[in-house]
């Protein structure tokens, strides 16, 4: 063995920039972010009222001691329903985009990767299903399972995989032609391995600006289909019924409607702002700490 | 010089390509490439920019489809190995990019990126393995804290070192280096170049060194092929090619390299090709330099040139030529 002596500079670390979740917004994300799942968690302990529980003394009340954010049509607490309602939208809102992202990824890669006719095929049932609207997609797919919350999550999901896969797919052809994805090839890495090791962790960031936005856009298809009567079934509290709800009485209780929109809305800021500081961190080269 | 010559042919070549050619398309990236390495020989395959070197080298690495011809590495067709079989035999070859930042995988450490090649081929023991990668690590001349850096926390010198020491893992017989110190700033050049060197002799390593000028080729090959428009228009000894180029096309690429000595340099007669390259989508008929031929216009511009691809053919012990009428 030859010992070769070089120069070796001594490296130098760069200074750490407040950069990813030591942010002053990546901070805020986390505070949005846990104050909701907290609240999704802990609501049957902290949630003031029963969320179905009528007060027949107060019909479309405004805030006040007694009800910090007033009630609603039948007398029910707004907060205590908004606090419940959480629980709906992150399953929803989570549990349809990580299915769209879980099916949609895994459908990108098997077409980008293989290409030749498994990408074909995939790719036609993918442009099929993106022909739909999605809101039409969710609904067809509601009215043929029945309405539910895990059939929410399959129609939402469902509707949002094909922009998963062609998002995947396209960044796969990108990545699969760099060189450290030729040098595996060379290696003899079988085909799993480049996909996985090689592949997925550079095509993750923007699958994870997407998911963002999909989280958000999965939260606002289940009010559509709770205001068309299909999402979760009454009284069972959700942010887009009570949304709705809060529509036919916007004169005389107009914080019905401002209250679960303010929750969907720093929701999804938080949800937006923490994957924006995930994938800073995420990224070996932002100088975060990994 | 001459008496190893004579030793290496005549040995079981490590590798031996017949009649290579790769179509992208229409477009002919190589078009009936031979040649022989012998074990422990450096080839120098020098060409200019889209002249199909690399593609060259990555056809002989399986990493694309040939349209034509057979490569034999220690007498295995690699062009007719199922996918497995073929897994095993890359084992005895691997490849040095030439943009070394670009074959690591950033969102790899050093030392993953090391024991990668060991992880594939099946090698779990995890304390042979750091042992392995520290070995590969002094190997290539790099320090036992860069193990726990990304590849954007080095050097690109460092990198191509890393990118040598992960083909060195598998102790392969050939390495294919594709224009390895091209995207070097010369200081670092140099010592890239003489580690391969180092290597070479020392692990008795094979060598195909691709490179788009003559002047690096020139201390690591033992013989020296030129390409031009997906063809090998020259092969020779190394000191024969710099001393008696015969091909028009390779006297002008020498007449390009700049002389150390200022009495020689001022003497030094420029051979300038006129014009382009020809499209490899419709190269020319005949000789693929017919268009541009500094010999041809000389000669007055025989018709034979257009009209019949010249063979590569021995015109001296070991010195192969594709011209209708280079002489000594």
């Amino acid at each position: 063995m030859t010992d070769v002596s070089t120069h070796t500079p001594h490296y130098v670390p760069r200074p750490r920039t407040t950069r990813g979740l030591r942010s002053p917004l990546g901070i805020l994300a986390l505070v949005l972010v846990v104050l909701i799942l907290g609240v999704a968690i802990f609501c049957g302990l902290i949630a003031p009222y029963d969320p179905n529980k009528q007060d027949y003394n107060a019909f479309l009340e405004g805030p006040s001691a007694a009800h910090w954010l007033g009630t609603d049509h039948l007398g029910r607490d707004l907060l205590s329903r908004l606090m419940y309602g959480s629980r709906v939208a992150l399953m929803v809102g989570f549990g349809a985009v990580g299915f769209a992202m879980f099916c949609g990824v895994t459908l990108g890669l098997l077409a980008g990767y293989s290409r030749g006719f498994l990408d074909d095929a995939i790719m036609r049932v993918v442009d099929a299903i993106l022909a739909f609207p999605s809101v039409m997609l969710a609904l067809g797919i509601m009215a043929a399972l029945g309405p539910g919350l895990s059939t929410i999550i399959i129609a939402i999901g469902i509707a949002d995989m094909p922009l998963f896969a062609r998002l995947t797919r396209s960044q796969v052809l990108s990545v699969r032609e760099r060189d450290f994805v030729t040098a595996a090839l060379a290696m003899g890495a079988r085909a799993p391995r480049i996909i996985i090791r090689h592949i997925l962790p550079h095509i993750l960031g923007p699958v994870i600006a997407l998911a963002t936005l999909q989280v958000g856009h999965a939260i606002l298809i289940e009010a559509v289909l709770s205001f068309l009567g299909l999402g979760v079934q009454p009284p069972t509290a959700s942010w887009g019924a009570i949304l709705k709800s809060g529509f036919d009485y916007l004169e005389l209780a107009p914080w019905i409607s401002a209250f679960s929109g303010l929750a969907i809305l720093m929701t999804v800021l938080g949800v937006t702002l923490l994957e924006d500081a995930l994938r800073e961190q995420m990224d070996p080269k932002s100088g975060a700490k990994t | 010089m001459p008496d190893t010559l004579k030793v290496q042919e005549k040995a079981q070549p490590l590798l031996k390509v017949t009649d290579l050619a790769v179509r992208f398309g229409e477009v002919r990236a190589v078009d009936g490439v031979s040649f022989t390495i012998a074990p422990g020989e450096t080839l120098g395959l020098v060409g200019e920019s889209g002249s199909g070197k690399s593609t060259v080298g990555r056809a002989i690495l399986q990493l694309v489809r040939s349209s034509g011809g057979t490569v034999e590495l220690d007498g295995t067709d690699l062009g007719a190995l199922n996918g497995e079989r073929l897994r095993t035999m890359r084992r005895k070859m691997q490849v040095v990019f030439q943009d070394p930042r670009g074959s690591l995988d950033p969102r790899m450490r050093i030392s993953a990126i090391l024991a990668e090649p060991l992880v594939i081929h099946g090698l779990r023991d995890k304390t042979a393995m750091a042992d392995r990668v520290r070995d590969l690590m002094r190997l290539v001349g790099l320090h036992d804290d860069m193990a726990d850096r990304f590849p954007h926390q080095i050097s690109g010198g460092q990198a191509q070192r890393v990118a040598i020491g992960r083909a060195l893992a598998l102790e392969p017989a050939l390495i294919v280096a594709d224009e390895p110190v091209s995207s070097l700033d010369v200081s670092i050049q140099a010592q890239v170049m003489n580690l391969l060197a180092d290597l070479r002799a020392s692990l008795g390593l094979s060598m195909l060194f691709i490179a788009h000028d003559l002047a690096v080729v020139r201390h690591i090959s033992d013989r020296i092929a030129v390409m031009y428009l997906g063809q090998i228009v020259e092969l020779a000894p190394r000191d024969r090619i710099y001393a008696k180029p015969l091909h028009p096309y390779t006297r002008s690429l020498l007449s390009a390299v700049p002389v150390p000595d200022p009495a020689r340099e001022r003497a030094r007669k420029r051979i300038i090709l006129e014009g382009d390259p020809p499209s490899p989508d419709n190269p020319p008929p005949g000789c693929p330099l017919s268009s541009r031929c500094a010999l041809r216009r000389e000669l007055g511009d025989p018709a034979e040139c257009e009209k019949r691809r010249p063979a590569l053919t021995e015109t001296a012990l070991g010195h192969h030529v594709a011209c209708h009428f280079a002489r000594e």
